[in-house]
């Protein structure tokens, strides 16, 4: 589904990434890991455009994305949230969702006067705000704003506005940051739900407990650069991973 | 209540529209006409900048100049080619489409206080450019002998808009046709999609939104309204000048679209008709007219924050048409 291959970035001579290779498939959950400054985000902005900058190739779903807008490459399918929380702050839940599923979709402004146009696309966002909703268990805050939500609230809100952009794959930055271990296992469980209903997974994330629970797949990087790939046991037991960055018995005891 | 509130919008609809109708009988036909005539330019131009401002939270001070651009294509269309009124509406709308999308390419490379600062400039080169092209717009003297439209088919019927009345049943039909296609464009994908922009910029890119071409359409759609009120503007007055460009234009606009209710289209209608009247009726004050129109703006920015729109919301407990939330 995504292919990235040998990409490198460097701000003024600091290799930010350096030569990273790796695939996600659909109906999978890869997991990026790494310390801080490994060049997490840097990759995820790479993939999705936000940063032009850079070397290498990024196809998806058999095509070269690279040099694409971020909206072009969101519309093709390849959602992506933020690591800092993003959300539209003077909306309601349930207008901000509907709002994300005719962004990515084509209504030139010329059918704003064709007759039953609106109507249609109303009706088309309505039902599937009601049903992304549902998928994420915020039924409940439909009528809130946006702003007004706790902070696990919001996280969970950026992954409902990621999905009314109908991803095929979805690019979770460090979602579960700063929750708590109940909001992380709900978060958790939701992530796997959506990876179940066909949306492959891209994952950044800190918290190691939610990472081995939930990954097939996880990319390791450090100082820049993939240090290992696999699923979550041969990682766990993978010797250069436990030197380089979890220091021993972290994995152990996840 | 809800059940309430949705039998009162097509009664105060329909009671609206029959005051309108039948607005020159109660008022006649002198300067109360005349009044709201002005007011129903102002409407178009309100609600227009509404899109921008309001709806894709991009906040121009240049708004003025689209309108005297078109006002000025009309003058001379009319002038040079006798062009009449029902053609230089649209070529107006689209001459000032036209600039705001060459403007766009270079102003909506920024955002925020820089975006402000240039439109501002914008107005001010515009007022320069026809104020010292005398050749094309006899500067500071301007352009007099616009003439209102006729319409007449031979033996049928004959039409003068020069008639007060006949006019201001054009400039209704206009205005209620350009808030029509203006509401409907905020209430489509496009007009959410201006507000995701609004709202956030990164997250709606994120999403799919293409924010440079959304914001370009805010700009040029407004743009052409504007232009389109200039032409009628144009031809009702007669006569135009560069002090159509003038910044106080757009101080009044930009009272209208916040006073009245930004992102709510029907906020801007109110305010440019009320804002309009307003000054009028404290002629009765006289010397004490601009102090009292004052303190009454300043009353509402404290009291009505979010427009009459939002005062009026407030106390019927209806509902907000907007989407901003009272606190949080």
């Amino acid at each position: 589904m995504l292919e990235v291959s040998d990409i490198g970035v460097s701000f003024g001579g600091v290799h930010a990434l350096r030569s990273v290779t790796f695939t996600a498939e659909a109906n999978q959950i890869t997991s990026v890991v790494g310390p801080n400054g490994a060049g997490k985000t840097t990759l995820f902005n790479v993939i999705t455009g936000f940063q032009k900058k850079g070397t290498g190739k990024v196809s998806f779903a058999g095509h070269d994305v690279r040099g694409l807008r971020p909206s072009g490459i969101a519309s093709a399918g390849l959602v992506r949230t933020f690591q800092k929380t993003e959300v539209f702050s003077g909306l309601t839940v349930e207008r901000a969702v509907e709002i994300g599923t005719v962004c990515g979709r084509g209504f030139p402004l010329w059918q704003t006067i064709w007759p039953g146009a609106i109507q249609r696309a109303r009706e088309t966002a309505g039902g599937e705000t009601a049903a992304i909703l549902a998928t994420c268990g915020i039924g409940h805050l439909a009528g809130k704003y946006c702003m007004a939500l706790s902070y696990g609230e919001q996280r969970i809100l950026e992954i409902a506005v990621a999905l009314a952009a109908r991803p095929l794959l979805l690019m979770l930055d460090e979602p579960a940051s700063g929750l708590n271990p109940t909001e992380a296992r709900v978060l958790g469980d939701l992530i796997v739900r959506i990876r179940s209903d066909g949306v492959g997974i891209v994952l950044i994330e800190h918290n190691m407990q939610l990472v081995m629970r939930i990954s097939d797949r996880i990319v390791v990087l450090h100082h820049g650069e993939k240090i290992a790939e696999g699923g979550p046991n041969s990682i766990a037991s993978n010797q250069r991973v436990i030197d380089a960055y979890l220091g021993g018995n972290t994995l152990a005891s996840a | 209540m809800k059940g309430a509130a949705r039998v009162s919008s097509p009664v105060m609809f329909g009671a609206v529209g029959l005051l309108l109708l039948v607005l020159p009988w109660l008022i006649g036909s002198g300067y109360y006409l005349h009044i709201a005539i002005t007011s129903l330019v102002f409407v178009i131009l309100a609600t227009s900048l509404d899109l921008l401002v309001g709806y894709s939270g991009l906040l121009s001070l240049g708004h003025t100049a689209f309108f005297a651009v078109g006002a000025y294509a009309a003058a001379l269309l009319y002038l040079h080619f006798g062009m009449p009124l029902w053609i230089t509406l649209f070529v107006s709308g689209a001459v000032a489409s036209l600039i705001a999308w060459l403007l766009g390419l270079l102003v909506l490379s920024v955002r925020g206080h820089r975006f402000v600062i240039m439109t501002v400039v914008f107005a001010e080169i515009g007022r320069l450019i026809a104020y010292n092209w005398t050749d094309l717009t006899h500067g500071q003297v301007g352009l007099p002998g616009i003439r209102p439209p006729v319409l007449s088919i031979p033996g049928l019927m004959h039409l003068d808009f020069a008639s007060r009345p006949a006019f201001y049943y054009l400039a209704l039909c206009v205005a209620a046709a350009c808030v029509a296609i203006i509401w409907r464009i905020a209430h489509s994908p496009v007009g959410w999609r201006m507000v995701a922009l609004r709202e956030n910029e990164r997250l709606a890119e994120a999403s799919g939104v293409e924010t440079q071409r959304i914001a370009a359409t805010a700009f040029v759609v407004s743009a052409f309204f504007a232009g389109l009120a200039g032409s009628l503007y144009a031809h009702y007055n007669g006569f135009v000048s560069p002090d159509l460009f003038y910044f106080s234009y757009t101080t009044t606009m930009l009272i209208m679209v916040y006073l009245g209710g930004k992102g709510t289209i029907i906020g801007p209608v109110i305010g440019a008709v009320l804002f309009t009247i307003l000054p009028e009726a404290l002629r009765v004050t006289a010397d004490f007219r601009l102090m009292i129109f004052s303190l009454i703006l300043l009353l509402l920015v404290v009291f009505a924050p979010e427009g009459l729109v939002g005062l009026i919301n407030r106390f019927t407990k209806r509902p907000s048409a907007g989407e901003k939330p009272a606190d949080a």
